[in-house]
């Protein structure tokens, strides 16, 4: 009775490692015992020959048809989203660099209003809160032609990411 | 027990490693030579992973533009082949993800059995094996299969890679590859043919 049980607990093990003993996939110790087994267990010789069998057929399927002309095809699309990508980093450099003359300009135009407002209001022949205005709209028209140039460029990416 | 694997770059053809050469300094010349070098592999892989040829297609494309994009990172003394699929592994996984919303160690999408579609099997089953009909089964059955399954199998018999080279490139120990690969081969073999399956002991 216990060795009937012992056979079929070795057997089940056994059949659990099939798959594995069939593409030579296991330790050569367990391996050999899988061998042993099924020189005494017709089931599992067929198995295990079903499984072999199975991994040969796996081996020898057919590519799949590539479709006409695709390394050209892939060529062509990794060129043109290489160009894509520099005139982008082209675009956010020229970005980058409105800003940072917006942001100067702002700095020496606040700079100049400190130190020569007075004789630029005298010069002008305007009172000192008109300059302050004329300065104030000077910065807000440089602001928001960046904002606005930015929201160009912006407007541009997102088109050539559409297409 | 890994180094062979890494080692292998130096038996890679001369040709390729030029191109990859070429490709890191820039050369677009280079990246066609390799596209056509392994177009054939790669396809097989992405079709296996996502199924339709239109995806797989533009998978393709996808994978040498983060090639180009990553080509700097790579590491010249590994073997391209395991790099480049890892690439193709991650984009399709996240196609897979993003457009399928089943986890991707489904279940079996259906206990049906493909047995009803073989040809019928005689003496001469070896020679149908051959036959484009038996292929087509095995691809459909291939195809019912996780994509966790997949992956292995068609990388341990299609790509012909070694258990220690696929968990490389899996990232996964090499005990996970083989339970991953028993798995496949029996839910294959339960697909193809339940009733040649062997009853229990005695």
């Amino acid at each position: 009775m216990d060795k009937d049980k012992h056979n079929d607990n070795n057997h089940q093990k056994i059949r659990a490692s099939l798959a594995l003993a069939a593409v030579s996939a296991l330790e050569p110790a367990v391996q050999s015992q899988v061998e042993a087994h099924l020189e005494s267990c017709e089931p599992c010789r067929k198995e295990f020959s079903a499984l072999r069998g199975l991994a040969s057929d796996l081996r020898v399927l057919p590519p799949p048809v590539l479709a006409f002309g695709l390394a050209q095809r892939t060529s062509a699309r990794v060129r043109a989203e290489l160009a894509a990508r520099s005139e982008r980093r082209r675009h956010n450099l020229v970005l980058l660099m409105v800003t940072v003359f917006a942001w100067i300009d702002t700095l020496i135009i606040l700079a100049i209003a400190r130190m020569f407002g007075n004789d630029i209001a005298r010069l002008l022949h305007v009172s000192d809160s008109q300059l302050t205005f004329g300065f104030v709209v000077y910065w807000l028209v440089a602001v928001a032609a960046t904002v606005a140039l930015t929201g160009h460029v912006g407007r541009v990416h997102r088109q050539r990411r559409l297409v | 027990m890994i180094a062979p694997f890494f080692t292998a770059v130096q038996e890679a053809p001369l040709m390729a490693e030029n191109a990859l050469i070429r490709l890191r300094r820039g050369d677009l010349e280079a990246l066609t030579e390799l596209i056509e070098e392994h177009q054939t592999r790669l396809y097989r892989f992405l079709l296996r992973l996502v199924r339709e040829p239109a995806t797989a297609e533009d998978l393709f494309q996808q994978t040498w533009i983060k090639v180009m994009e990553k080509i700097r990172n790579y590491d010249p003394n590994r073997d391209f082949t395991p790099w480049l699929l890892t690439v193709a592994r991650n984009l399709a996984l996240d196609h897979l993800r993003r457009y399928r919303p089943e986890s991707l160690d489904e279940p079996l999408s259906s206990g049906d059995s493909m047995a009803e579609l073989l040809p019928t099997t005689g003496e001469d089953q070896g020679a149908a094996l051959l036959a484009g009909e038996r292929s087509e089964l095995l691809v459909h059955a291939l195809h019912q299969l996780p994509v966790l399954y997949r992956e292995v199998l068609t990388l341990r018999f299609e790509e012909d890679l070694k258990l220690e080279e696929i968990a490389v490139l899996l990232s996964i120990p090499l005990s996970t590859v083989k339970s991953r690969l028993r798995r496949g081969l029996e839910s294959m073999r339960k697909l193809l043919a339940p009733d040649l399956q062997v009853g229990s002991h005695g």
